[in-house]
């Protein structure tokens, strides 16, 4: 049985790209470079995971054995929250080095995640965190680009073109066999990469779940839906161009638009239209609100004086002192309740904002999938903003829980005892916080506008090179 | 030479590829020049809505302090630990050009009697990380990424395309060598990238505050990037030298372009992190809570108002405060020099393995003229740090009784001065005019005896 034409011209192209020793030695060295990349982050991820048991483990035995102290002032103490590091993250640390790692959840003020990793970082040129997801999204699609611009454009400067659409039934074949070809030469590229990110995901010290190998998975098929998406465009612009040259200044052009350029201009743009606050304008704020009060609930010296005659009445008493209940414990704790409504409205603004500058990040995807693919793939690595939030929120539901039980409390047993102090205890019934990873179904419910604009992509350039084939010609109109 | 000129950039005008590199600069800068302004913009806005709510609450402290004397003394000695000091840090000078790590530092601290040393910087982390880690467009991007990006699309083929359609061979033949003619299209495709560079730089000066002040800064920030683009220029000149086909020499050079611009510059900063790794900030913290609960222990230090009513009881709890304060310091210290002296040795580790890429060197010189760069910013911290001890002494003098708590002690209160920033480096930049030097030599002497063929 002989093989279809489509085979034939798929292997041919890729006995002719292996006898280039130019692309093969980019090939290799692509190949390497996105080894090291795994490499250097299943380093940084063990070495962060270790870290961060560690402390967990210190930061539960300070709380446990703080000894006998007055509740209010171990509020303060409070505990640290430790991000966990997901397994899929190795593919892909994204927003990571930009998101904090750790939330000290203390009494009266609703923290950022601090602690930074790109504050520990020295370079000022951020061209891309080194993972296998840069190296893919970057280096493989640019030279997947180089691969497609001679495509078809060298059988037409060479004259094979003519002869090829000779041999062929229609234009159409001699495209799908130039796709298929480099759909080959893709895969070889990727794979032995994928097994090694598999490798290193399922040896990452971050516990590995049906979960994670599900994400890892959608990781892998998003970028294979991106190269498919380049290698159809490329040959598309390949089959409608003079010259390889030509092609190539077409095809780098338009990777120089959608790699480098789009997704920086995307988020640029994003921060003019909606711009953040810093975080020092944030703090003000939030503090103004406090003291000033909102929503006409008075300043604070007003709030505390209702809330004293509030108590006096409900209570039948004319002085503090003979209440049932400490009103310092009940003071602190209507404070509390106060600042976590203004944290709540100052975050909610925040992610509000955040929210206003990825839908105008995303509008760019028009202009490049490569921004879908970003979002994507941070989504299933885990390390998109979605998650810090969660991490967060369930930070703040326990800052929560711990302080308002601590001014409960002090409000029922501190009464007539300036010196009162709990002890371990409480200390214990307000241990063991564990972060709780967040499923890939929620994951998937945040990212699935992109999930539809990687499908248009592919579709439009599925499209865009079957009529390329359609009306593909030996020779080009002058 | 200036007819030659004059025709060059005749043919220059009638190459669609040409017009549209010169679009696409133009169009990039314009959009450098609306983000830069609008960081810039941002950031003033801020400073000058800090600087006025410092001086109001300054004006307000200062008079609590001068009323002291009438106030009952446990209530004025709360007066000292209750002081916020907001301190300004220096101003980069120039974040319209290069973003550099403008967004990402703070530019302000607030420093109470029992701020630590630990927790200068802790609140404000609030950007938003998603857009951080795309990066964003400024003009320093424009000139070390996509700039010798546009001079490789206009020069790849400017001895080659000439060669395989056999000009060569006649102007060769007319001309003897092609450094003249070659000089010509140099001077006019580098004009044609370097120019909207030029332009947006000369833009954002005469937009932005200081004209004069930043006059000496601007000029030094175009002549690096005038520099970077030279050097491209060269490997454009020498990969011509070489090259046989224009596709081979368009390969080459964004190979070389992948590799300067992306590849070294990402792979040093990840190696420069693995080899000196900082210690872990979570280890930093579990030191410092461990000291603090072990030194604190059955001591209220955050709220002396509620807990100890009298003179000496509020006295103590500051002195309690001060001494635990002292105390995490001291736990924290080795950390903290340590994780100082790893950021210095990825410092270093960093500039000399950044010199594998002129583009890296170029990058951090533009930030550094700018004094976006991270030694900038340390040194900024280090200052602010610095500064919390002799603020801490004074205000406790004032809440333990050795100076009285009056508008005169406030006043005496000592200030912050931003530190002056350090020279930049020169010696990159010189490494990055040495390589374009041989470069260029290299190329004149293959390209004067080359051959049309």
């Amino acid at each position: 049985m002989s093989a279809s034409p489509a085979r034939v011209l798929a292997r041919k192209d890729a006995r002719e790209l292996w006898r280039d020793r130019r692309l093969v030695l980019a090939t290799v060295l692509t190949v390497l470079l996105a080894l090291a990349a795994v490499v250097s982050t299943w380093v940084q991820v063990s070495a962060y995971e270790r870290d961060r048991l560690a402390a967990a483990a210190m930061e539960s035995d300070s709380w446990l054995s703080q000894g006998p102290r007055d509740p209010h002032s171990a509020a303060h103490f409070s505990q640290w929250a430790f991000r966990p590091m997901t397994a899929p993250g190795l593919l892909d640390p994204a927003a990571t080095a930009h998101a904090g790692s750790a939330v000290w959840m203390e009494a009266h003020a609703r923290n950022p995640a601090a602690f930074r990793a790109v504050e520990d970082r020295v370079g000022a040129l951020e061209l891309g965190e080194f993972s296998l997801a840069w190296v893919i999204q970057t280096l493989v699609t640019l030279l997947l680009i180089v691969f497609a611009a001679g495509a078809v454009a060298r059988e037409r400067e060479r004259g094979t073109l003519r002869l090829m659409l000779a041999s062929a039934r229609a234009g159409g074949f001699v495209l799908r066999g130039k796709v298929l070809g480099l759909l080959t030469i893709a895969a070889l590229i990727v794979t032995p990469l994928l097994i090694a990110a598999g490798a290193a995901v399922a040896l990452s010290p971050a516990a590995l779940s049906a979960d994670a190998v599900v994400r890892v998975l959608l990781w892998c098929l998003t970028h294979a839906v991106l190269l498919a998406i380049v290698i159809l465009i490329g040959v598309a612009v390949s089959a409608r161009s003079r010259s390889s040259a030509a092609a190539l200044a077409v095809g780098i052009g338009v990777w120089v638009v959608a790699v480098p350029l789009a997704p920086r201009a995307a988020a640029s743009l994003a921060e003019t239209v909606f711009p953040t606050p810093s975080g020092e304008r944030f703090w003000a704020a939030a503090q103004k609100d406090i003291h000033d009060g909102i929503d006409g609930s008075g300043t604070a010296e007003e709030r505390s004086a209702t809330l004293r005659a509030g108590l006096l009445q409900r209570y039948g008493v004319t002085t503090i002192e003979e209440l049932p209940i400490s009103f310092r414990g009940a003071s602190l704790d209507a404070s509390e309740r106060f600042s976590n409504r203004v944290f709540e409205r100052r975050w909610a603004m925040l992610e509000g904002t955040e929210d206003q500058q990825r839908a105008v990040i995303r509008a760019f995807s028009v202009v490049s999938p490569v921004i879908a693919v970003q979002n994507l793939s941070a989504a299933f690595a885990g390390t998109d903003n979605a998650h810090q939030r969660d991490f967060t929120r369930q930070a703040e539901v326990e800052r929560q829980r711990v302080v308002n039980a601590l001014n409960n409390d002090l409000t029922v047993n501190g009464v007539g005892q300036p010196a009162y102090k709990a002890d371990a205890r409480l200390w214990r019934s307000l241990d063991g916080f564990r972060v709780q990873p967040m499923p890939v179904a929620s994951a998937l419910a945040q990212v699935w506008p992109d999930i539809l604009i990687l499908l248009i992509w592919l579709i439009g350039a599925g499209l865009l090179a079957i009529r390329a084939g359609r009306t593909l010609r030996p020779e080009l109109p002058q | 030479m200036m007819r030659l000129l004059r025709l060059d950039a005749l043919a220059l005008r009638r190459d669609q590829i040409a017009v549209a590199i010169l679009f696409v600069g133009l169009l990039a800068c314009l959009l450098a020049v609306l983000t830069g302004r609008g960081r810039l913009a941002d950031l003033r806005a801020d400073r000058a809505a800090g600087l006025a709510e410092v001086a109001a609450a300054r004006s307000e402290a200062r008079e609590s302090w001068a009323r002291a004397a009438e106030t009952p003394p446990q209530d004025a000695v709360l007066l000292p630990s209750r002081l916020m000091t907001t301190i300004h840090l220096g101003e980069p000078t120039l974040s319209d050009f290069s973003a550099g790590r403008s967004r990402l530092e703070p530019t302000t601290a607030n420093i109470r009697l029992a701020t630590r040393p630990d927790a200068l910087f802790a609140r404000y982390q609030v950007g938003n990380s998603e857009s951080a880690f795309r990066g964003e467009i400024d003009l320093a991007f424009i000139t070390l990424v996509l700039a010798p990006l546009l001079l490789i699309g206009l020069g790849y083929g400017v001895f080659t395309t000439d060669r395989e359609s056999g000009l060569a061979r006649l102007w060769l033949a007319q001309a003897g060598s092609p450094l003249k003619l070659l000089a010509v299209r140099s001077l006019n495709r580098i004009a044609i990238v370097f120019a909207p560079v030029l332009l947006a730089g000369l833009t954002l000066w005469l937009i932005g505050p200081d004209m004069a002040q930043r006059a000496g800064p601007v000029a030094a920030w175009l002549g690096v990037a005038l520099l970077g683009l030279l050097f491209w220029w060269a490997l454009v000149l020498l990969v011509n030298s070489f090259a046989r086909a224009a596709e081979t020499a368009a390969l080459i050079l964004i190979g070389c372009w992948t590799l300067f611009v992306f590849v070294v510059p990402t792979a040093v900063t990840a190696g420069a992190g693995l080899i000196n790794p900082p210690p872990s900030r979570f280890e930093q913290i579990a030191a410092a809570r461990a000291t603090e609960v072990r030194a604190s222990r059955e001591y209220d230090n955050d709220h002396p108002e509620l807990s100890t009513p009298t003179l000496e009881g509020r006295r103590a709890t500051v002195e309690k405060g001060i001494e635990v304060r002292r105390l995490v310091a001291d736990a924290v210290r080795p950390l903290t020099e340590r994780y100082d002296a790893q950021l210095e040795a990825q410092r270093r580790t960093l500039q000399w393995t950044q010199l594998l890429s002129p583009t890296a060197v170029s990058g951090e010189a533009l930030a550094g003229v700018a004094r976006t760069d991270a030694g900038f910013y340390a040194a900024q911290r280090e200052a602010a740090a610095d500064y919390l001890a002799p603020l801490s002494t004074a205000l406790a003098d004032a809440a333990l009784g050795r100076q009285p708590i009056s508008a005169t002690t406030f006043d005496a209160l000592p200030r912050f001065t931003p530190p002056a920033p350090a020279p930049t480096p020169v010696w990159p930049i010189l490494w990055v005019a040495f390589v374009t030097l041989i470069l260029t030599i290299w190329a004149v002497a293959r390209l004067r005896r080359v051959s049309p063929l």
